[in-house]
């Protein structure tokens, strides 16, 4: 009985080797390889591509799998795994960063301060009728999934310390699509507060400001970088804005390499994972070919075709390294 | 063909990958000069490829349909990260 099994399963091995061998023609293209199936792969693309174009409109050209809900999970899962309580949403802080947003759009900037130098994040606070006691800004653009937007976030040091700060209570987060810089972007924006009432406990974070006293109308000290409005009573910044550079390099995560690799293959958490796994599947394929090949000798036939291999290899794999090394967002 | 003959011609395989990737590089804040850039290596190789085998006497319809399946799909892969 196993005997049967095994003969029959050495036989289905055998007789199916040749999808991805050049089995048995020697010098044919292994069933996988072949245009028809080249031509099937085209299709097979091209269908899912306009599929997913059709039935997503709310994806722009270079779009996203951002959504705020997700945002708001993992930026409170990071805190709870500092020990520290759960920001609430805040609907007037929502209002304030999609204002800030809509801003940005609208005058073509990339900045925690709008480039005529009046417009400060604080602003699109108070004018949304949240009367703060601390307020801080995170941006970030361009990202693929909210996951790996948090996991930059946490990567930066100062957007680490404004997700992690004790004297944040509320927060507000929008991701809004639309032109910016001549590019389709989406934005996503964070406010967070806490309102004059609410009491704190010390801060933690390495370059936001520790304001002392906490009545409106207190004189402000000099927050770590950018200062303060002196018209605002107090005020934790947004991080890392210079003013300098509208549009820094995009920090990456800070992640072990293998995890990059298995993030990257991972199908639900980056627009990667299709075109590296399929890419790296042709590309192993042609390996086959060209090895199976060499194995035996190449005959005169077999010889003109290694240029065809080593030609698609390159090419994928050149695809491959670009696909990699495609920019994943920015924040500041 | 002579071996300086495949040297040049793998030369020139290197040198349009070398530069495809080049500019892609320098075009990292523009996706849509990426896509260009893409597009730009693809027909590049195609062209290669049908020069190559021109000149080894073994230009066949199989073969140029190959050279275009194999192109058609980088493209369609780069799309892929853009757009899904």
């Amino acid at each position: 009985m196993i005997k049967k099994v095994g003969h029959n399963l050495a036989q289905f091995c055998v007789k199916n080797a040749c999808f991805i061998l050049p089995y048995p023609e020697p010098r044919a293209r292994a069933r996988f390889l072949k245009n028809s199936a080249l031509f099937a792969y085209v299709l097979v693309l091209l269908f899912f591509q306009l599929y997913i174009y059709r039935i997503s409109p709310r994806i722009l050209g270079f779009a996203t799998d951002i959504t705020t809900t997700e945002l708001y999970q993992l930026v409170n899962q990071e805190r709870s795994e500092q020990g520290l309580p759960p920001l609430k949403r805040n609907s007037k802080l929502e209002q304030a960063a999609l204002k800030k947003a809509q801003d940005m759009f609208a005058k073509n900037y990339w900045a925690h301060y709008a480039p005529d130098g009046s417009t400060t994040p604080w602003q699109f606070i108070t004018s949304a009728g949240y009367t703060y006691k601390y307020a801080g800004e995170n941006l970030a653009k361009d990202f693929d999934t909210s996951e790996s937007l948090v996991t930059a976030w946490m990567a930066s040091s100062s957007h680490r310390a404004n997700i992690v700060n004790t004297n944040y209570k509320d927060f507000g987060m929008v991701a809004v699509n639309g032109t910016l810089l001549g590019e389709e972007t989406t934005l996503v924006v964070q406010m967070l507060g806490s309102t004059l009432g609410s009491t704190t406990t010390a801060t933690s974070g390495g370059t936001t400001s520790n304001p002392t006293g906490g009545t409106a109308g207190a004189k402000a000290p000099a927050p770590v970088p950018p200062p303060a409005p002196k018209s605002q009573p107090l005020a934790v910044v947004g991080p890392t804005e210079s003013g300098e550079d509208p549009t820094p390099a995009p920090a990456q995560a800070k992640m072990a390499p293998l995890e990059q690799i298995v993030r990257a293959f991972n199908p639900t958490a980056s627009p990667k994972a299709v075109p590296l796994g399929f890419g790296f599947l042709l590309l192993g394929l042609f390996a086959i070919d060209e090895v199976y090949m060499l194995k035996d000798g190449l005959d005169h036939q077999e010889l003109k075709r290694t240029a065809e291999n080593v030609g698609h290899m390159v090419i994928l794999g050149l695809l491959m390294v670009i696909v990699w090394t495609m920019r994943t967002g920015g924040i500041i | 063909m002579k071996k300086w003959g495949w040297t040049a011609h793998f030369l020139a395989l290197a040198i349009i990958f070398s530069s495809s990737l080049w500019a892609f590089l320098q075009f990292r804040d523009s996706p849509i000069l990426q896509l260009y850039v893409v597009i730009a290596a693809v027909v590049a190789y195609d062209a290669w490829g049908l020069i190559y085998h021109y000149f080894r006497r073994r230009l066949t319809l199989d073969l140029v349909l190959e050279y275009l399946l194999v192109g058609a799909l980088v493209i369609l892969l780069f799309f892929w990260t853009l757009f899904s």
